[in-house]
């Protein structure tokens, strides 16, 4: 009876599609086996390397780039710099929010990391070894590293080149009823306040970020392989970059090696390697570093936390105020306008 | 230059440059991609493979410290059709999510109770303490691990009987 019983159950979990039962995995046979295929596991023909030049300030005017001796290197077929994907239009792209972002820097460095260059090589190792060499001349100019020193009167304003942009206010929003609030404090029994701050933090996926990049000549047709949370948003933004149709570019996403929102945004590596692969006529890697990853990807948090709940004197919570100024980076690269977090933010 | 070492059982002899990485010269060289790369500094652990039944960190080792020695990545686990009793244990005990860190992850665990047959709890975090995961967490890879242990111990006593 006890055997009908458990029989019963286990029949009854099957049909309700597995609630309660554990179920066998279908990646694991490939991933145990060490048969995954994740980007930086693509190979095709022809395949080029692609290493980021990366500022080491967080603010500073480009007075030059001297890739000379790097295109000295045999092996290197092509630095390229701002100022051409300025010649194509491409030195500037839209981000996932509304907002904008430099592909590679132009007139000046936005933050510490960003984008200078890339360096085009047969190997990731001659890439390597040519990016060491790309020199560049930069003017430092005031850096600012934290929210408050970004709202103080009369701050460096960091995103000059936006037409209006007189401050280093990215987005201010609010939420909830302040006078149904208001009220709430005035009659409160008792007031809590905290002031705390939230740390930075990064998703940091054991796999970095990278692509593939491969644009057919004859056809026109992008495939571009990449680690991507988000390959439909990335296709759309790809065709207005690249000004080709959605159905000339194929995003195809591997397995991924943890995301965890880092692989959400667009990162100027990807749009590089597919213009280098289309001005090149052959398909381009870039994959991240670790360093590459942390410094220049998308993090989170970084709040510094103001908040109150008001308590009546029952001990029930009957308000809270929250302020929380945000370091979102030098650009709103998530949808931070539809984030539900209560808050006012600088660049 | 020439380096000579045996992989996963099989010779073989490669031409590279001095400076090439071992995880490069696996990956690319022999195209086998079961090892990662996730850090390039021996923090994360996702390229280990056993050099002489010893767990190392490929990235950090150049391809001439390989000549004559043997070396095991997670392509050399499963033997003729028979999965490994670690690869056993982590599809067992959900011991992996994403799978970019479970090839080191499996090596360091077979290498640990090859070893010590029998770990305590500790002594399993202890050996996976050089190797990250990002998305599982450590509590199934431990009975991972655990798993692969007392399905050795089970057949080394059937063997015995």
């Amino acid at each position: 009876m006890a055997v009908e019983t458990a029989e019963a159950t286990e029949a009854a979990r099957q049909a309700m599609g597995g609630i309660g039962v554990s179920l066998a995995r279908k990646e694991d046979a490939r991933f145990i086996h060490g048969q995954g295929h994740y980007v930086d596991d693509v190979v095709l023909p022809g395949m080029l390397h692609m290493v980021i030049v990366r500022s080491p300030h967080a603010h500073a005017r480009i007075k030059g780039i001297d890739s000379s001796a790097a295109m000295a290197i045999p092996g290197v077929i092509a630095v390229v710099t701002g100022e051409l994907l300025a010649q194509h239009n491409l030195a500037w792209m839209p981000t996932l929010s509304g907002d904008t972002q430099a592909v590679l820097a132009t007139d000046k460095v936005r933050f510490q990391g960003q984008e200078v260059a890339c360096v085009i090589a047969e190997t990731k190792y001659i890439a390597e070894d040519a990016a060491a060499l790309v020199s560049v001349d930069y003017e430092p100019l005031q850096a600012i590293t934290t929210p408050q020193q970004a709202i103080e009167p009369g701050a460096i304003v960091i995103r000059d080149e936006k037409e209006g942009q007189t401050d280093n206010k990215i987005y201010h929003w609010e939420a909830g009823d302040k006078d149904a609030t208001d009220a709430a404090f005035a009659r409160a029994a008792k007031v809590v306040s905290l002031e705390t701050f939230y740390p930075r933090c990064h998703p940091a996926p054991l796999e970095t970020c990278g692509c593939v990049a491969d644009l057919d000549p004859v056809t026109g047709n992008a495939t571009i392989y990449m680690t991507s949370q988000a390959p439909h948003a990335h296709r759309t933004l790809f065709a207005i970059v690249a000004g080709l149709p959605e159905e000339k570019i194929r995003i195809i996403s591997p397995d991924l090696g943890g995301g965890f929102g880092n692989k959400v945004p667009i990162y100027p590596g990807y749009v590089v390697a597919t213009a280098a692969s289309l001005l090149i006529g052959r398909p381009v890697k870039w994959i991240e570093d670790r360093t590459d990853n942390l410094i220049s990807t998308g993090f989170a948090r970084d709040y510094y936390m103001d908040g109150s709940v008001a308590i009546d004197d029952s001990g029930k919570f009957i308000g809270l105020r929250v302020n929380l100024p945000a370091t979102t980076g030098h650009s709103s690269r998530m949808r931070n306008r539809a984030s539900s977090r209560p808050a006012s933010s600088t660049s | 230059m020439k380096v000579t070492f045996e992989i996963n059982g099989a010779e073989k002899s490669v031409d590279v440059e001095p400076r090439t990485l071992v995880v490069d010269l696996i990956r690319t060289k022999l195209g086998m991609t079961g090892t990662h790369i996730g850090c390039d500094t021996s923090n994360c652990g996702a390229c280990t493979v056993l050099l002489d039944g010893r767990p190392v960190k490929s990235c950090t080792l150049l391809a001439p410290m390989l000549e004559g020695k043997k070396v095991t990545t997670v392509e050399g686990l499963a033997k003729g059709g028979k999965l490994d009793s670690i690869q056993v244990g982590f599809h067992e005990e959900h011991g992996l999510q994403c799978g970019f860190c479970t090839p080191g992850m499996m090596l360091v665990g077979k290498a640990l109770i090859e070893a010590n047959p029998h770990p305590t709890e500790d002594e399993i975090r202890w050996g996976i303490s050089g190797n990250i995961c990002r998305c599982t967490g450590y509590m199934n890879i431990v009975k991972a691990i655990q798993h692969a242990a007392a399905a050795n111990a089970t057949e080394n006593t059937a063997g015995v009987a």
